[in-house]
This record gives structure tokens, C-alpha cells and sequence, in this order.
């Protein structure tokens, strides 16, 4: 007895299997094509990085060494005094960043590990080849003077001696140190994998009209994402030669060095990010993606266990390029890298950079069909037209890229999969339905609210993400759905490669449609918008000359404005389809029929996705009583086996 | 050394055979347990009927459409939380009622009265004088219910990291059964060292000497568990029949019939196993060594 009770706790402890020690791998072959897909500078390149980083995975290190050459250029017409810098990973140093107090040490899934900080260090910063003025460079941020919040460091700024002048360009070199922090906040390492996200100073975007530019630079906060300035990308990695890397941009050389390690280079045009993997277990898989530009390779890195999840996301990163080129523009990068983290390490996953990006969503319970995983894929692929070519504010506007990818999420998830592409479990339907119907609207902001300006994470994800993407599907269906592609892929083509903002986005769209959109996006992204399509009343009274006279009443509880259908059914099997035009939010329908009315739906089609109010939405014009016998016999069931159990 | 007591297969005959011998009685039970959780049926049917029926995603809902589920549990908590609380209060109740009927029942299986009449006024009698000794024992058994929630807690810490990372069935599997395994076996032997202890305080034991006596017999043969095991795999293996056997037919109105009929069956055959449980447990404890003459020690 004694025996099977070691044997069985031995099977179930040893589920997870371990892993060989780390081998040498062969020398990585170099991409051998340029990193744009055609010729030609996309982007203003305002900060191209020149880096040279050496990465040393020892658990006890977790570390990163490097120097990077920064030319920066002023593309304003004022002279600039200082330079602001994001140091991001200082966010993980301690309990008391911006970040963590933000938090609470909940990031997604994951919870802040109290042996797993992390930091940057920023050593010397020279100006145009001038003097070390580290010392002058000072920590900014809201905590000031008599705070009783110690000071956050996530943002480094360095006073100019001299000034750089508006059209002037300055070079910047700085030394850092980094330690990653167990992955946390989709960066760091977990066993021996690394994901190295946001992991060098990285300067502030100047924004505004030529004369009145003025810095972004906000301190990293636990709901916001990224924003930075556009341009080329040199970085030089020395790693572990056990190593399999992964990293933005092309792979323009490789040495080996001696001792156990090598030297990796690669580079990266138009873009504003660059972020890296690092793992000994890693396997590779390529697909090529066709576009009007010509082929992207799509390279998948997975660990050997995920090997069928790997084949899963390297088809939906595929399709994603596919379809999203054809809607907006091509993807004009000649590769594109998808990092599926090994699941212990999904702290690091569902991340988008540049030309790379990572996945997640790997698991048992995500049987083919259940297509999860490809979402995951499709939307962070998708970031890289919807942040990466559009470069919006993720700080102050991030509905602008995380809602309108997820708009698109569904447009690509239905082509690729089709309509009901959440398949299983009983569930034959998509994720923003089923979002839709599980997480009903009680938030107390507008969607255009600033990611530090949500009250809890849960308002940001589903204003920012699903609140979005259901007012933009809603105006495509009001406006009619060819109609509303194309002005999206205008809105693309126009401001690729810029950092547009809601009013450029909103006044393309209503250029493109030709036709004011004020009365639809005023309450539905600045206000408080939702709608509640409701039937709050049927009745019908029987006429004198013969038939039925029928009130239906119905209403908009929420704010936005829309017009939608009625479907309205009679007794006798025959229907009427009515419009109510919205502009008032009661409407009483009157009708005169042969039988009484039975049923009416509003919106029966579906069109008004905003509607967050799935229940009024239709109504019998009497009480029914199977669906409820129905429910109160599955109580019965339940309560009887309960007795059972718990009872005689 | 040879194991004092019945055997396995004599404890399954004796329990079939008290199960044969008084049918009115275990109907009469039954009837009790319909009865309560037919209450439930009829107050949820009235609060569902009331606050929701005049909607057709009341229909698509119980038709089996997962998303009118969801919209209708999302936009009416209060609806699933009332029929829940209906759900759980009814079940603390028959509970309570339960401690009285396991003494009515256990002193008829002892003492095999003959003819109606003697048989209720045995189960009356048998209920009411251990109705309160019960109690306390439910009271004593807190200490292994916080047992079984520290080792939930702690196995569920452990598995929870395996669950969120499984890749395979497999290992889902092996998480579940490291999260939840340990808490079920040790939950498992708390309700059979209960059942044991039940007997012996219908036998005239205090509750303590009872619940000391019934961990002896749990801990010093195979038999008690193995018959169980019997039962826990009965129970499991009829409820995982039914529901793969009706679950798809609630769809239809002729459906509805069916798997009401059919979850009685079931319900049926899971309240008679649980009977001839009793009854074998009732058969084994009497040929275990008796019991001190000592009638309280509590």
C-alpha cells in the first residue's frame, strides 16, 4: 500500500519531465535578405540605435551588459534642453515603482516575484562625444519633493549644456547594466528562457506642431504600453552558444567567439522597438507569407513539447500578414518572428514588437478548433500595422491600436476560421460574442480615457480592447461594411509610419466616408457610450372592424444614438419589420394586424454590437414557462445530488 | 493473522439484503429527498418563470446555447445567486433532516424489526436518540474538515502552476489529481470514519469513544475502505452514465420527460447503493469486537 502511494506520487510529481542540459547549437545561417521587403526609407527615423549587449543567463545574473550609440535627430523647429529617457525595467526594481503600486504586483495572470526584481543601470551617458554627464541626469516623475512615495525610475532625464536646435541631430552614448526580472509584465526569464522587452534606455518622442513640440515621456505604468520615435536598429548580442536566439529585425551576422559564446548582429529599418530572445530549447519552423510587396518569411520559435502549437500559430501568423496587408498595407518588413514561451513563462507572452512578437495561449484545453491560441497570434501580428506601422501614444491612446487590432481581430479570425472559429466545449462562436455576452459594460470611463486613467485593469481591457472593437463593428454595420474597410485602409495608408492620434483617425474616416460621424463617435469613444436596445412593452387590444391593435414600445438605455431594426413576429406565423432611426431613445410602434403579436426583436441581425443588453433585446408579448421548467429541473438535479453527497 | 469481521463480498450480500427486506423504508426516505429537492425545482422554475421568462434567451439558454447562458448569468446575477442560495439552503436543510434519518435507519438495520408498525416506531425511535449525539459529532468532525481544506489548499497551490501550464490531457489529468486527489482521499476517509462512528453511537457509544472505536476500524483493515470505494465508484460511474446518456436531450420538449425520468433512475439507483452501504457498513461494524459497556463519555 505503502508502495503504490510512493508510485503514485512519484508519477504525478514527475509529470512535468525535465529538461537536458543545455548543448551547443550550430551557428545561426544570416538572413539573407535586406530587413525592408523593397528599397526605401518608410519612416522620418528620428532615434536609430547602434547597441552592443553581451548576456550572460547564470540565474544568479539574469544580466545584460551593453553600450548603445544613439543618433537622435530634433524634428521640430525649437531648440531642445534636455532629453528625456524610459528606463522601463526599473519598474520591476522594488514594491514602490509607478508600476507596482499601480499593480499591486498583478500583472495579467502573474503576480510580482519577491526574489525576481529587476533593473537597469544607466553608467555614463556622453553627448555628441562630450564629458560624462551622468551625474547631471536626474530621475523625473510625479513623487516630488515632501513626497512621502519614494522617487519612480523609469524615466531619466539628462540636462543639455548645449542645446540641440530644431533640424540638428545629436548622438548619444550611453553604458548600461540590466538585470531581467523573473518573468514578469511580459519580460525577464523564467528556467532558462529570456525575453528581453523594453531592456535599453530608450528616449522620448517629441510631439506636437513644429515651434510648440513638447516631450512624451510618461513613467511606465501598470496599464499602459509603449511609445517611441521610429528608425533604424543595429544591436550586436553576445550570448551563450547553447543559445537559440530570436530577435527583431534580420540576422546580418554571426561569429563564433572563443569560450562558449558568439557574437550575433542584427539589424532593423523603420521601426521603433527592438526586443530579443534567448533560450537553449527553442526549435524553429518557417512558412513564407505572400504580399503585393513580395514574401515574408514567418519563423516560428517554440520549445519540442509545443511543436503542434507551433504549427498552429505559424499558419495564423501567416494568414494574419496575408489579411492585413490586403486590408490596410503590405507588411513591409522582410521577416516576421513569433516567440511561443514555454508555459511556465506566459508572463512574457501575448506581446507585440516591431517584426517580433510573441504568442500564448498554449494548453491542453485549446484543442485545434478552439482557436485561442491562433487569436493570440493573429492580434499580435496584427500590432505590427496597429502599432508598428501606426505608431499611436499606447500611453495616452490606447484604444487607438489595441481597439482597433481587435476590430480587425475579428474581421481576420472569421476569414481565416470562419464565423464561429471558437469551436468546442459546446461553443460554436467567436471571442468578442462570447466576451460580449460574459463581461456586460459597468465601466465608469470613456474608452479615449488615458491607460492610467482606468480605474481597475478590468476597465482597460474591456473598454480599450473589446469596447472598441464593438463600436467599430457597430459603425461598420451602420455604415455598410465595403464602405468602412475602405476608409480603414485609407486611415492606414495615410498615417503609416506617423504617430497619429484620435482626430486624425476620426477625421480620416469621416473624409473617407464623407459624412459627419460626430452624432456616433462623440458619445461612443469621448463619453460614456453604450447602448441597450430594450422591448419594454407589448400589448395588444382587439379592434371593433376586426384585428388587433398592438403597442410595442421600446427603448435605448444607453447613449448612443443608433438606429436598428424590429423584427416583429405575429400569432398567426407571419412577421413586420420595422426602423426605429435612434434619434430618440423611446419609440412606441403601433400596429395594426390580423393577430396579436407574439415576439418582437430588436436589431435581429445583430448589427448593433454595442449593445451590451442581450436579455430586453427580445421579448415574447406573454410569459413562457418550458425554458424556466427547464431550469428549475436542472435545479432540482443539482440540489438532489448535493443531497446525495453531503446527506443520506 | 486473520482479519476479525465480514468480508467484502459478505458486506455487498448484507447490504443488498437489508436493502430487499425493507423497500417500504427506503422508499419512504426517497420520498423525503424527492420531496425537498422537488421544492428547489418548483421555487427555481417560479423564480426564473417570474424574472425571465417573457425572453427568448431564456429559451436559447436552456436549449443549450452557451453565449445566452452567459449573457443571462452575466445581466442576472442576482437570478443564479437566489436560485444557488435555493440550491444550498435546501441541501443544509436535508442535511440536518439527514442526522435523524441515518439514526432511524441504521437501528433498523440493527435490530431488524418485523412488520410496519415496529419498524417505524423502530426508525422514530432510533432517530430521535441519536439525533443530538450526531450533531456533536458533525461538531467534532469540523477539526477533519479543516484537514481536508488545509490539504485542498496546499495541493491546489502545488497543482494550480501544473494546470495553468498543461499541454496534454495527460497532464491536466495528473495536475487534477494532484490538486484535488489528496483532499478527496482524506475527505473520503473522514466520511467513512463518520459512517463507522454513526453506528457505534446507535450501539450506545459516546460520541468520542464512538469516533475513536470507528478510526480503528477504518485504520485496521481494508475492508471498510474497499467497500466504499465500491460505492464512491458505483456513485461516479452511474452519474458519468446518465450524463453522457441524457445530456443531449434536454434540448427537445420530449427530451425534458425523458431526462426527468431518467435522472430519477439514476438518482435511484445512487440513494440504493448508498443504502446497501449502510446497511453492509451496519453488518460489518456488528461483528467487530463490542463495544466497552461504557454508554457516554462526552
Amino acid at each position: 500500500m505503502k508502495r503504490a502511494w510512493i508510485f503514485f506520487l512519484a508519477m504525478v510529481a514527475g509529470c512535468g519531465g525535465g529538461l537536458p542540459a543545455p548543448a551547443t547549437k550550430p551557428l545561426p545561417k544570416v538572413d539573407g535578405h535586406p530587413a525592408l521587403l523593397t528599397p526605401g526609407v518608410r519612416s522620418p527615423r528620428i532615434a536609430s540605435y547602434r547597441i552592443e549587449a553581451s548576456f550572460d543567463p547564470a540565474p544568479d545574473k539574469r544580466r545584460i551588459v551593453g553600450k548603445l550609440l544613439l543618433t537622435w535627430k530634433n524634428a521640430g523647429t525649437a531648440a531642445v534642453t534636455k532629453l528625456p529617457f524610459h528606463l522601463y525595467m526599473n519598474a520591476f526594481k522594488n514594491a514602490d515603482t509607478v508600476f507596482m503600486r499601480e499593480s499591486r504586483g498583478h500583472f495579467r495572470t502573474a503576480r510580482a516575484n519577491d526574489n525576481g526584481w529587476g533593473w537597469i543601470k544607466v553608467s555614463t551617458i556622453r553627448i555628441n562625444g562630450g564629458d560624462d554627464v551622468r551625474a547631471e541626469a536626474k530621475f523625473v516623475g510625479d513623487e516630488g519633493p515632501g513626497s512621502s512615495l519614494p522617487r519612480d525610475e523609469t524615466v531619466l532625464e539628462v540636462p543639455l549644456a548645449t542645446p540641440i536646435a530644431g533640424g540638428q541631430t545629436a548622438t548619444i552614448a550611453m553604458t548600461f547594466e540590466v538585470k531581467l526580472p523573473i518573468v514578469w509584465a511580459r519580460t525577464g526569464m523564467k528556467g532558462a528562457f529570456a525575453m528581453a522587452g523594453q531592456w535599453f534606455p530608450k528616449i522620448g518622442v517629441r510631439t506636437g506642431e513644429p515651434g510648440t513640440m513638447t516631450w512624451e515621456c510618461a513613467p511606465f505604468h501598470a496599464m499602459s504600453e509603449f511609445f517611441a520615435d521610429f528608425g533604424t536598429y543595429d544591436v550586436t548580442l553576445t550570448v551563450p552558444d547553447t543559445h537559440v536566439v530570436a530577435a527583431t529585425g534580420v540576422l546580418v551576422a554571426a561569429e563564433d567567439l572563443p569560450g562558449p559564446t558568439r557574437r550575433l548582429t542584427y539589424h532593423a529599418e523603420d521601426v521603433h522597438d527592438f526586443a530579443w530572445m534567448a533560450d537553449p530549447y527553442m526549435e524553429r519552423i518557417a512558412g513564407q507569407a505572400k504580399t503585393a510587396l513580395g514574401e515574408v518569411e514567418v519563423v516560428v520559435f517554440a520549445r519540442p513539447a509545443q511543436r503542434a502549437f507551433a504549427r498552429r500559430h505559424l499558419a495564423a501568423g501567416i494568414g494574419a500578414i496575408e489579411s492585413y496587408s490586403a486590408l490596410y498595407a503590405p507588411y513591409p518588413w522582410s521577416k516576421m518572428t513569433i516567440i511561443d514561451p514555454p508555459p511556465d513563462a506566459m508572463a512574457a507572452g501575448g506581446m507585440e514588437y516591431p517584426t517580433l512578437v510573441t504568442t500564448a495561449a498554449d494548453h491542453a484545453l485549446a484543442k485545434p478548433g478552439f482557436r485561442l491560441p491562433e487569436f493570440v497570434t493573429v492580434h499580435e501580428v496584427g500590432h505590427n500595422w496597429f502599432q508598428g506601422m501606426l505608431a499611436s501614444n499606447e500611453v495616452e491612446d490606447a484604444w487607438l491600436d489595441e481597439g482597433i487590432n481587435t476590430y480587425t481581430n475579428q474581421v481576420v479570425m472569421e476569414k481565416l476560421y470562419g464565423p464561429g472559429w471558437l469551436d468546442g466545449y459546446g461553443l460554436h462562436t467567436t471571442r468578442m460574442d462570447l466576451a460580449g455576452a460574459m463581461v456586460p459594460d459597468t465601466s465608469v470611463v470613456p474608452i479615449a480615457t488615458p491607460s492610467y486613467g482606468f480605474p481597475t485593469s478590468t476597465d482597460y481591457g474591456l473598454l480599450t480592447y473589446f469596447q472598441t472593437g464593438r463600436a467599430l463593428l457597430t459603425l461598420e454595420n451602420l455604415v455598410g461594411r465595403d464602405r468602412f474597410r475602405k476608409a480603414m485602409g485609407e486611415y492606414a495608408r495615410a498615417f503609416a509610419f506617423t504617430h497619429p492620434r484620435p482626430e486624425d483617425f476620426f477625421s480620416s474616416l469621416e473624409k473617407s466616408l464623407g459624412q459627419d460621424l460626430d452624432w456616433f463617435v462623440k458619445p461612443a469613444f469621448f463619453q460614456r457610450g453604450r447602448v441597450g436596445l430594450e422591448v419594454r412593452d407589448i400589448t395588444c387590444k382587439k379592434r371593433k372592424a376586426g384585428g388587433q391593435r398592438c403597442d410595442i414600445d421600446v427603448a435605448n438605455t444607453g447613449t448612443v444614438p443608433v438606429p436598428f431594426e424590429v423584427k416583429i413576429e405575429l400569432a398567426d406565423g407571419s412577421t413586420l419589420e420595422k426602423t426605429a432611426d435612434g434619434k430618440n431613445f423611446w419609440h412606441r410602434f403601433s400596429v395594426d394586424v390580423n393577430a396579436p403579436v407574439a415576439l418582437a426583436i430588436l436589431d435581429p441581425d445583430h448589427k448593433i454590437m454595442l449593445n451590451d443588453n442581450a436579455t430586453e433585446r427580445a421579448r415574447h408579448a406573454t410569459r413562457r414557462g418550458g425554458a424556466a421548467r427547464r431550469f428549475g429541473a436542472g435545479a432540482q438535479n443539482v440540489a438532489q445530488t448535493a443531497m446525495q453527497v453531503l446527506g443520506l | 493473522m486473520k482479519e476479525r469481521g465480514l468480508g467484502l463480498v459478505a458486506m455487498v450480500m448484507a447490504g443488498f439484503s437489508a436493502l430487499r427486506r425493507y423497500p417500504g423504508l427506503a422508499l419512504a426516505i426517497y420520498l423525503v429527498q424527492l420531496g425537498a429537492s422537488a421544492l428547489v425545482g418548483i421555487a427555481v422554475t417560479a423564480l426564473v418563470g417570474a424574472a425571465l421568462g417573457a425572453y427568448p434567451i431564456l429559451d436559447r439558454a436552456a436549449g443549450g446555447d452557451p453565449v445566452a447562458l452567459a449573457g443571462v448569468i452575466a445581466e442576472h446575477p442576482m437570478i443564479v445567486a437566489g436560485a444557488g442560495a435555493m440550491v444550498m439552503v435546501a441541501t443544509v436543510a436535508y442535511g440536518l433532516v439527514s442526522w435523524f434519518l441515518y439514526g432511524g435507519l441504521i437501528a433498523v438495520y440493527r435490530d431488524e424489526p418485523r412488520g410496519r408498525r415496529v419498524v417505524a416506531e423502530t426508525f422514530g425511535r432510533g432517530g430521535a436518540a441519536t439525533y443530538l449525539a450526531y450533531a456533536r459529532l458533525f461538531a467534532l468532525s469540523a477539526v477533519g474538515y479543516v484537514a481536508v481544506a488545509i490539504v485542498f489548499g496546499v495541493s491546489m497551490s502545488a497543482a494550480g502552476p501544473r494546470l495553468f501550464a498543461a499541454l496534454t490531457t495527460g497532464e491536466v489529468i495528473a495536475a487534477v489529481l494532484l490538486g484535488v486527489g489528496p483532499a478527496a482521499v482524506v475527505l473520503a476517509v473522514l466520511w467513512l470514519i463518520i459512517d463507522y462512528a454513526r453506528i457505534d453511537i446507535s450501539r450506545g457509544a459516546g460520541v468520542l469513544r464512538a469516533a475513536a472505536h470507528a478510526v480503528r476500524m477504518v485504520f485496521t483493515s481494508w475492508r471498510p475502505a474497499a467497500f466504499a470505494l465500491l460505492y464512491y465508484g458505483a456513485f461516479a460511474a452511474v452519474t458519468a452514465a446518465a450524463w453522457w446518456l441524457f445530456d443531449q436531450s434536454v434540448a427537445t420538449a420530449a427530451g425534458f420527460a425523458a431526462i426527468i425520468a431518467g435522472r430519477q433512475i439514476v438518482s435511484g439507483v445512487r440513494f440504493c447503493a448508498r443504502l446497501v452501504l449502510i446497511a453492509g457498513e451496519v453488518a460489518y461494524a456488528e461483528e467487530q469486537l463490542p463495544l466497552a459497556p461504557a454508554q457516554t463519555d462526552d
